[in-house]
């Protein structure tokens, strides 16, 4: 949108794919604008006409331009470029035309590491709506089908994108590859990437179509060979901790989870998260107004499963240990009660331990 | 010891010519036994707490050089700290210096217009401080520092100014009494709003000048000029939360979602905001002059270019890309 600074009608440029552009600034000339934006399991740089015609790729690597900056003079964009395979590194390019060079060196001694091979596969839920993720294989292939790990994003509206494989995160996928396990990181409706209707998709149906297109996701990978569907695992953090933990209250597939700040109860992550009109907008409301939709899944995980009668929930019948919240004491983004109330009711308390953590 | 070494010191003249033909055969022994040298080796925690992360990537007004943040861990596993220093390179070369310490915090550096600055945040246990660093000298000050957060800053046209956000300062009244040090500001703030505009002297130990106190600030930007300064805001009476503007059906309705606006605010006179509003949530705004595309100033002035998005929430919170759309 363009404003004149005397006030007036804002007005609307050409719009880009993703309809979530991150703005950069004004080329050199003024002609155009640089956008950054995210595509698919990526992300890309477009150039934006000032005269409100399309949008034209600007990025054109194969790497993810995890992050970038135009120069004041628009003359040069410094960028951050990495790949499953290629560690972040910081290049810069003119913006005349785009042609990126390495411009550091801090991960050389990545060089060597042995890399499990990440590729991106697709699938179709059951409505029909094509999904997309990344599958890690082992780095050492096994006789059988390898035991699968499945990590879900937070967001909902992020996506699981090609960081480097080995940089550190959530939790070490690297390393799980090395030690036999596949990884699947599927992009389930609400991500980030692929347009504004597919973000909007998880509009009060958390739980519902997401959970089937990672149900769905998996069960493509079981037909392919690609995963033992009797060695499954589910892990997440926030709203991947939400999925994960409504996935181990509604099927037994999988034999262990990790919650990580997981959102396991939205009535109280309504009302005392620190951003107040998050739970409002996905679910249409305050707790007060929502209050049935808002409690359903916390009443799903822990007080009986959605399909059937069963009193006892999957999470008290797992294994002891098997699921392990991970949470902030003085989470403000979620809060630390979504990791009590699901363990008052596993078999094992769960236990406290200090950790000593840097925001 | 590795067969390349071995190869080498073959090579060499430091082997007598004697033992060159047994050190050529304990080279091909090694390598039909040993992994070659850069072969791969299994990822490991160490590998991955080796792995360094460069953020906030800026680039000097000439294109010339950049700067970045690189976030990294020391220590073994298990008693690691996090780091986070400032690196330079230039666009004549592929590698990259520290500029500051690993026993500092560093972030968000940026350069001056002129490129011999540069400005950036060190983050304390309770403190941030607001740090000029020469780049000819390697001279640096703190310019100011203060309990409390200071979220961003930018560089003034001119050099002589920085503006910062600022976080308020815990308290009931808005206000703290144990400032402690005689250098640490204390500043007040009005109730219920999170971030303020202020001014800084880039030369100097000036106290920051209150540009917007009044309304959360979240993104700025100067004028080409250096006499106004855009920002994104939300006004103290602005309903934050888009609960009266949520339909039963759970349809949200954009038009009366919550406002914020991109309002401006003149240096000369700060108090009298010259808002450019907005009635959808803005975001990331940028100043263009006139000369630059004529044809989307609609008043003939200089514009603002912006972002906007339908019932997000709070300036602070847009980076935590928690915002569901985007689309005008």
């Amino acid at each position: 949108m363009v404003l004149p600074a005397t006030g007036g009608t804002p007005r609307p440029l050409a719009a880009t794919p993703d309809a979530r552009p991150e703005l950069l600034g004004w080329s050199t000339t003024g002609d155009c604008l640089y956008v950054r934006e995210a595509s698919g399991t990526g992300a890309v740089l477009w150039t934006l006409p000032a005269d409100g015609s399309p949008l034209r790729p600007f990025s054109k690597t194969s790497l993810m331009v995890a992050q970038a900056t135009l120069s004041a003079k628009g003359n040069a964009v410094g960028l951050v470029l990495e790949d499953c395979d290629t560690p972040a590194e910081v290049w810069s390019s003119p913006t005349e035309h785009f042609a990126p060079q390495q411009r550091s060196s801090l991960n050389k001694d990545a060089a060597g590491l042995q890399l499990p091979k990440t590729e991106l596969v697709h699938w179709t839920s059951p409505d029909g709506t094509r999904i997309e993720g990344l599958y890690t294989h082992p780095v050492h292939a096994p006789a059988g089908p390898p035991p699968l790990l499945v990590e879900v994003h937070g967001g909902p509206a992020l996506a699981t994108d090609r960081q480097y494989i080995a940089a550190l995160n959530y939790y070490p996928l690297a390393i799980f590859a090395e030690r036999g396990y596949a990884i699947f990181r599927p992009n389930v409706r609400g991500s980030d990437g692929y347009g504004t209707a597919f973000r909007l998709a998880d509009r009060n149906d958390w739980g519902g179509r997401d959970f089937e297109d990672l149900e769905s996701g998996i069960d493509a990978l079981v037909d392919r060979g690609w995963a033992d569907p009797h060695r499954l695992g589910i892990m997440g953090w926030s709203y991947g901790g939400y999925l994960t933990a409504w996935a181990i209250g509604h099927t037994d597939r999988f034999k262990a989870a990790s919650v990580g700040a997981g959102i396991t109860d939205l009535v109280s992550q309504a009302g005392s998260m620190d951003l107040p009109d998050f739970i409002p907008l996905y679910f249409g409301g305050e707790a007060y107004e929502r209050f049935e939709m808002l409690f359903r899944p916390l009443a799903a995980q822990i007080c009986r499963r959605h399909h059937d009668a069963d009193p006892v929930p999957a999470w008290r019948r797992g294994r002891p240990g098997a699921v392990h919240p991970i949470h902030g004491t003085f989470h403000r983004l979620v809060p630390s009660g979504c990791a009590d109330q699901p363990g008052r009711l596993s078999p094992q308390r769960p236990r406290r331990d200090r950790a000593r953590a840097r925001a | 010891m590795r067969p390349i070494a071995v190869i080498r010191f073959a090579l060499s003249r430091q082997g007598s010519p004697g033992c060159r033909p047994w050190l050529w055969i304990l080279a091909i022994v090694l390598g039909l036994s040993c992994p070659a040298a850069g072969a791969s080796r299994p990822v490991t925690i160490e590998a991955m707490l080796r792995m360094a992360s460069p953020q906030d990537v800026t680039v000097s007004a000439d294109g010339r050089r950049l700067a970045f943040t690189v976030l990294g861990v020391s220590g073994a596993p298990g008693a690691a700290e996090t780091t986070s220093r400032i690196y330079l390179t230039t666009t004549s070369s592929s590698g990259s210096n520290p500029l500051t310490s690993a026993r500092e915090q560093c972030e968000k550096p940026h350069f001056s217009p002129d490129g011999t600055r540069l400005a950036y945040l060190v983050a304390g246990e309770d403190q941030t401080a607001v740090v000029v660093l020469c780049l000819a000298t390697g001279q640096r000050r703190i310019l100011y520092r203060r309990r409390g957060d200071v979220l961003d800053l930018a560089w003034a046209p001119d050099g002589k100014n920085l503006a910062v956000t600022l976080s308020p300062l815990a308290g009931p009244d808005g206000k703290r009494s144990d400032a402690g040090e005689a250098d640490v500001e204390v500043l007040s703030g009005e109730l219920g709003v999170s971030t303020g505009l202020y001014l800084l002297a880039s030369e100097g130990h000036g106290q920051p000048r209150p540009l917007v106190t009044d309304r959360e600030v979240g993104d700025f930007v100067f004028s080409p000029d250096g006499t106004r300064i855009a920002f994104e805001t939300i006004s103290p009476n602005t309903p934050v939360r888009g609960r009266r503007h949520v339909s039963r059906s759970g349809a949200l309705r954009p038009e009366d979602a919550a406002q914020a606006d991109i309002a401006i605010v003149d240096l000369a006179t700060p108090g009298r905001n010259a808002a450019g509003r907005n009635r959808r949530f803005g975001d990331e705004p940028a100043f263009f002059p006139r000369r630059q595309a004529p044809g989307l100033c609609v008043h003939g002035g200089a514009g603002v270019l912006f972002q906007c998005r339908p019932g997000h929430g709070a300036a602070r919170y847009r980076r935590d890309a928690q915002a569901i759309g985007r689309d005008p």
